[in-house]
């Protein structure tokens, strides 16, 4: 039978100052009608460039396609001429890209690059094509899209800006939608919107998705069939549910190991992979995965690389070893776990029962101004009366969407802005009001790790003067031997070798970046850490191995955390307490126990359905209530509670009465009127 | 977009200020006491000092900037000492000329520059890119005064086809004005015309790296397409602000264009008043070639902004 | 945990990357003839302006009165002047205050314009306004208007003509500087220092600075050439450097009397500038690419 879209052996070559990347190098897939392929892999894995090749959109030089064919609806593609390949791009085959922010033409209105995509390829008069494009935005829930298709796109947020775009991409009814980490700039609930809503596309008009992500959760809610990517080659394909149950590659066993699930027995130990992904420069033919592999052999490092072979109908892996016994083990291992999780013990680190941290009725208020004089006309509240507290020793997640007020809190905390009102109060000294220089040595004791491993290190500085600059900052060491000795100290207990001191931040990987920017934070010694999603920006494989460290650093120096954010499963796996934020307030605040497993807020049991989990079998019995509509921009917070236009129970009284935080059992607090009749208040 | 009209308004007026005040205390510095000046050297103490009063020359020195600075914007730049006129008057003469030149140079470098900086991008690491590239290299190294020298041993002396020197109003005799002023033109353009090519150039290159193009190319738009609708709208943001930058070079190179042509401008004002000593002159000219300046670079960032609908469009 | 195997990660891969780093940069710097060609007439430049009493065939004041006017000779191969001076000898005379002219001018402008910028993108408010709007009016004034004015006001010669050019540059230092700290300022390292404690000096001379080079260099360079042309506009006007000393603007001027009958009295002194200016253009793009590729088309 022949597929929809055949890919047979592709190769795709960068030559980068003068050296040969071999970004995918010998890539074989297909696409069948109406079915959700995903092509799973971290950056660098060759999964994008792989789709770009077919409709050669890869920028060319420095890319080159070498070799192989790309066979769609029986024509090869790499042999088309510029013409018919224009009409196969845009026409049948779409492509909806990662940054909604920068994929659309700014100048122009988002109704003209729809209409300029349909005149093109439908070859119909502007007029109907109007009418064509503003149905299209109503199908992907552009609301007033008669008006709306006259904005240009900056006046759209980003989710809204991923729909234009997944409009434009199916403006001509294609076969095949490419949907290249689509949702992964996007916030939880949005990314839950659009991917519903590319499902039911699916359904509907039996268009074939390629989902190309890392987020293996994606995928066991959405795909059909998966081909899992490393190091520019396909290293295990099968339908979702085989390789979910048994995977074979140790790859895609060790990624599963290595992320956090929102299922997960508390307990549980991410197993981290080590190491990073091989450079494509100068590739040899041995098995790409091999230093970073938990199964290799002796004999594994003397064979060619292993090429996919089928262990069992259309399952295949490339790997020398057949570790099928191991993997059930685990895999199985992790479930079973799963199930007794409801006999683990509350806490599972002892507590001092002291806080650290307490912000008592915290606002930060930012002046909006208009006109000329930039006279003050309102308040943007980001943050508007905000308390909670962090014991010693103790973790607290801070979880919400863009735009809640996460970070607002984080700056007003760390005095980067000067709260409105409100106090902070840290380690029994009230800092909300204090002046900068009595601040000043306060400094050491409180520090931040960053979500950028790129911008947060001085590029000019080498890793060892970035480490010791609190040391010197703060004159904590006396002489320059001292100071040395310090910084080694500090750099072996992040897991990193002193003797790389010299070398500056570009010459380190994004993981073990993130190492020196925690080794900084670690150096004055502080007893609080704001960690402000300082694993987002890192691949799966890594990501394991920071919440490891993090863990391990907690355990070892008594620190406390205030860990930022969106990702749920990461917050449930590192938390002891979880603070939920919507439009600058605090509406559930609960142990994580509580919280995950009993979340009595509305929004927050939307946050949580949107959360996939990757697990097939789980997701099959998950349903799938979608938190309708997008966070409102804190200028235009509604009356009564900030919820009320997105909360599937709100009422008329909601919109009277803004909700108090109320405790409704011990420790477990929230803001809804709802809930609190419920529990009888 | 009002406000930020108004905006950029006010700040053109504080700049305004700031360009008076540099050059009010320009004159404070120059060599020499104007009342003797205008006198000559057998005037008496006595007719000096009366001069001194009457010019106001003896008030303290912020009476005598505001007095300026009132006078200025009534209209009075003060009297000329070489020529015994109102100053005003003397711009009003000299001023139109140079205009006249300035536009038909910016006019030319614009609409030979920009494209040319478009083909050099759309046909990058091409021979006509590389040819290009070496012209916009030399027409930015080239003084403008040397090229004039050149232009007139070329095309006047050896070849005959233009006048060497000299301006007629193009109302008066319409033919010989423009054979007169094709060189200066010509010369007063070049260095912007290579400007404006590099910069049109990195702008489309950039543009053309942007995620944006990658979706237009998705859509199976012609590249033709892409270039004319999706790249040149967003490069020529850029390249609108590089205007601003050019009508000051433009201005300050006729400085030299109408000393080697001998066009009765502005510019050859400010060097004749200067070897003159009339520095009520030259003060008058610089604070009036600032204000066209201060005012054109308002006019650019309006229209900047009704480029860029992010500035547009709140 | 893992610390070993991390610790030997790609030790190796890790000292390749860092040669081929300052590999790339000559690779990309060198890459092309012109450069080459360019770095090669700067250099003959700086020997001619140091080493000119030795080059220079002739004293470049020396009159002649038998050789006036004369045509190009084996001798004299750009010819002699009015008053019977080598042509030659005065273009190779000519470098060395094209060449003073433009390294004092520049490094004055740059190290004026770099403070301001500093400051004024670092401290922001009301001294930023100042500042700004200061340069704004500087450069509302042509930059050789400027120059021209200044040189009236404060006389002619060698060390004004420095002067007056090192501040009209000022305002494009001051701006470029303000736009690189206002985006180094945003970075999180700086977020970081903040946190730490530091102060703003140390920030600014310890992190802030030494990430802006990169596009002062390309600058400095670019305006090297732009030095060299103003200085030789005003020598061209008769307000640059006093003669009898050699000029290349005022050698131009002078033989624009003889230009029908000795053309090369000032194809040969314009010659040199042109030369000069686009060697300097090109080793400043080169620069641009080889420092920095994002940094293209952003000068």
């Amino acid at each position: 039978m022949s597929h929809l879209l055949e890919v047979k052996n592709l190769q795709t070559h960068f030559t980068v100052d003068r050296n040969v990347v071999k970004a995918v190098d010998g890539v074989s897939y297909y696409v069948d009608e109406g079915e959700v392929v995903a092509v799973v892999g971290e950056s660098g894995s060759g999964k994008s460039v792989t789709q770009y090749s077919g409709i050669q959109l890869i920028p060319t030089p420095p890319g080159k396609i070498v070799g192989g064919e790309v066979l769609f609806n029986g024509k090869n593609l790499l042999q088309l001429s510029g013409e018919e390949l224009r009409q196969v791009r845009g026409g049948e085959i779409g492509v909806v890209f990662q940054e909604p922010m920068t994929s659309l033409n700014p100048v122009l209105t988002i109704g003209y690059q729809i209409i300029e995509t349909i005149i093109l390829h439908l070859k119909i008069n502007k007029k109907d094509a109007r009418k064509h494009a503003i149905e299209l935005l109503k199908s992907v829930g552009i609301p007033d899209a008669e008006e709306r298709i006259d904005y240009y796109p900056h006046q759209f947020s980003g989710g809204m800006r991923q729909r234009v775009c997944i409009a434009m991409a199916r403006a001509c009814n294609p076969k095949i939608l490419i949907a290249d980490e689509a949702t992964t700039a996007l916030d939880v609930t949005t990314q839950a919107q659009i991917l519903e809503m590319l499902k039911d596309i699916v359904k509907e008009t039996k268009t074939s998705i390629v989902l190309v992500t890392h987020n293996l959760g994606i995928v066991a809610r959405y795909a059909d069939r998966i081909y899992v990517m490393y190091a520019g080659e396909i290293v295990e394909s099968g339908t979702t549910k085989e390789i979910f149950s048994s995977p074979k590659h140790p790859y895609t066993i060790s990624l599963l190991n290595a992320i956090p699930r929102l299922d997960d027995p508390k307990g549980r130990q991410l197993i981290p992979i080590d190491g990073i992904p091989p450079s494509l420069i100068n590739k040899r033919d041995i098995c790409a995965f091999l230093p970073r592999c938990l199964h290799r052999t002796a004999a594994c490092s003397f064979k060619p690389a292993p090429k996919l072979e089928s262990v069992g109908g259309n399952h295949y892996t490339a790997c020398h070893e057949d570790i099928k016994a191991e993997a059930i083990l685990e895999v199985a291992a992790a479930r079973a776990a799963v199930e007794n999780s409801s006999t683990e013990i509350f806490h599972h680190r002892q507590l001092d029962n002291e806080n650290l941290l307490e912000v008592k009725n915290l606002k930060m208020y930012f002046p909006v101004t208009k006109g000329i004089m930039k006279r003050k006309v309102a308040d943007v509240k980001a943050v508007d009366d905000v308390s909670f507290f962090i014991k010693k020793g103790e973790t607290l997640g801070l979880v919400g969407e863009s735009g809640c007020g996460k970070t607002t809190i984080i700056r007003s905390i760390l005095r980067m802005y000067e709260p409105t009102s409100g106090e902070v109060i840290f380690d029994g000294q009230n800092i909300a009001k204090m002046p900068k220089s009595k601040l000043r040595p306060i400094r050491k004791n409180i520090s931040l790790v960053f979500q950028d491993p790129f911008s947060s290190l001085d590029p000019r500085q080498s890793a060892g003067s970035i480490v010791g600059e609190p040391l010197i900052i703060h004159q904590l060491t006396k002489t320059k031997q001292e100071y040395e000795n310090r910084v080694n100290e500090l750099f072996e207990l992040v897991g990193l070798n002193p003797a790389w001191k010299n070398r500056v931040p570009h010459e380190f990987s994004g993981g073990q970046r993130q190492r020196i920017g925690i080794a900084r934070a670690l150096a004055s010694n502080p007893s609080f850490i704001v960690c402000d999603e300082a694993i987002s920006a890192l691949d799966v494989s890594i990501q394991a191995q920071i919440i490891n460290l993090l863990e391990d650093l907690q355990k070892k120096l008594g620190l406390t955390y205030l860990f930022v954010a969106h990702d749920l499963s990461v917050v449930r796996h590192i938390s002891d307490r979880v603070v939920v934020m919507y439009l600058g307030k605090i509406v559930e605040v609960a142990d994580w126990k509580s919280l995950y497993e009993n979340p009595l807020h509305p929004y927050t049991k939307g946050l949580l359905a949107a959360v996939p989990i990757p697990d097939p079998f789980v997701e099959e019995t998950r349903d799938h209530v979608m938190l309708e509509g997008e966070i409102p921009s804190v200028m235009n917070r509604p009356n009564g509670c900030a919820f009320i236009n997105r909360c599937p129970m709100a009422t008329k009284e909601c919109s009277e009465v803004e909700p108090p935080l109320v405790e409704t059992e011990e420790g477990h607090s929230v803001a809804c009127i709802k809930v609190g009749k419920e529990v009888g208040l | 977009m009002i406000a930020f009209i108004i905006r950029r308004l006010l700040q053109t007026v504080i700049v305004l200020f700031m360009v008076s005040l540099i050059v009010f205390s320009i004159l404070q510095v120059l060599p020499g006491d104007p009342a003797r000046t205008l006198l000559g050297p057998e005037a008496s103490p006595e007719q000096v000092e009366q001069i001194r009063e009457e010019l106001g020359l003896n008030r303290s020195l912020p009476v005598q900037y505001f007095t300026w600075v009132g006078n200025a914007i009534k209209g009075d730049l003060g009297k000329s000492i070489a020529f015994r006129e109102d100053v005003t008057g003397i711009i009003g003469e000299h001023l139109p000329k140079t205009i006249y030149i300035s536009i038909l140079s910016m006019v030319l470098a614009i609409i030979i520059g920009v494209p040319a900086g478009i083909i050099a991008a759309i046909k990058r690491g091409g021979k006509i890119d590389s040819l290009i590239s070496v012209i916009a290299n030399f027409g930015m190294a080239v003084p403008a005064f040397w090229l004039a020298v050149l232009c007139i041993y070329l095309f006047s002396l050896k070849l005959g086809w233009f006048p060497v020197q000299g301006y007629t109003s193009p109302f008066e005799d319409f033919w010989l004005s423009t054979q007169q002023v094709i060189m200066p033109v010509i010369c007063l353009a070049f260095a912007a015309l290579a400007s404006f090519a590099r910069q049109t150039r990195s702008a489309m290159l950039e543009v053309i790296m942007q995620d944006f193009t990658r979706t237009a190319r998705s859509k199976g738009l012609k590249e033709g397409t892409i270039i004319i609708k999706h790249t040149l709208k967003n490069a020529i943001i850029p390249v609108i602000t590089l205007v601003g930058l050019q009508v000051r070079n433009i201005v300050g190179s006729t400085i030299f264009i109408e000393q080697v042509f001998n066009i009765p401008g502005m510019g050859r004002l400010v060097v004749q008043s200067i070897f003159n000593q009339d520095f009520v002159v030259v003060q008058g000219c610089v604070l009036v070639i600032a204000i066209i300046v201060a005012l054109t670079n308002l006019l650019i960032d309006i229209s900047y902004g009704y480029a860029d609908p992010r500035i547009r469009i709140k | 945990m893992t610390t070993e195997i991390i610790a030997s990660e790609r030790v190796v891969e890790q000292e390749v990357k860092k040669t081929s780093n300052t590999l790339r940069f000559f690779r990309v710097f060198l890459a092309r003839k012109t450069v080459v060609a360019s770095l090669a007439i700067i250099l003959i430049m700086i020997i001619c302006a140091i080493f000119a009493p030795l080059i220079a065939p002739f004293d470049p004041y020396k009159q002649d009165y038998s050789q006036i006017l004369s045509e190009p000779s084996l001798a004299h191969p750009f010819g002699t002047d009015l008053v019977g001076r080598d042509v030659l000898s005065r273009i190779i005379y000519g470098s060395q205050a094209a060449l003073l002219v433009g390294i004092v001018s520049v490094a004055i402008a740059s190290v004026i314009g770099i403070i301001l910028g500093l400051f004024s993108g670092y401290v922001g408010g009301l001294i930023d306004a100042i500042i700004m709007r200061a340069m704004d009016a500087l450069m509302a004034i042509p930059p050789i208007i400027l120059a021209v004015v200044f040189v009236a006001a404060f006389g002619g010669g060698l060390t004004n003509v420095i002067i007056t050019l090192g501040l009209s540059l000022v305002p494009t230092y001051a701006r470029l500087m303000r736009g690189q700290v206002l985006a180094i300022r945003e970075s999180d390292f700086i977020v970081a220092q903040e946190l730490m404690g530091s102060t703003n000096l140390r920030n600014m001379i310890k992190h802030v600075l030494p990430n802006c080079i990169s596009p002062l260099i390309v600058l400095i360079t670019l305006n090297f050439g732009v030095a060299i042309l103003a200085e030789a506009g005003l020598s061209f006007l008769g307000l640059g450097i006093v003669p009898p000393k050699a000029a290349w603007g005022s050698m131009i001027n002078d033989g624009y009397k003889y230009l029908l009958s000795n053309p090369i009295l000032s194809f040969a002194p314009g010659m040199a500038v042109v030369l000069v200016v686009v060697a300097f253009n090109i080793v400043g793009d080169a620069l641009r690419d080889a420092l920095d590729p994002r940094l293209k088309g952003t000068l």
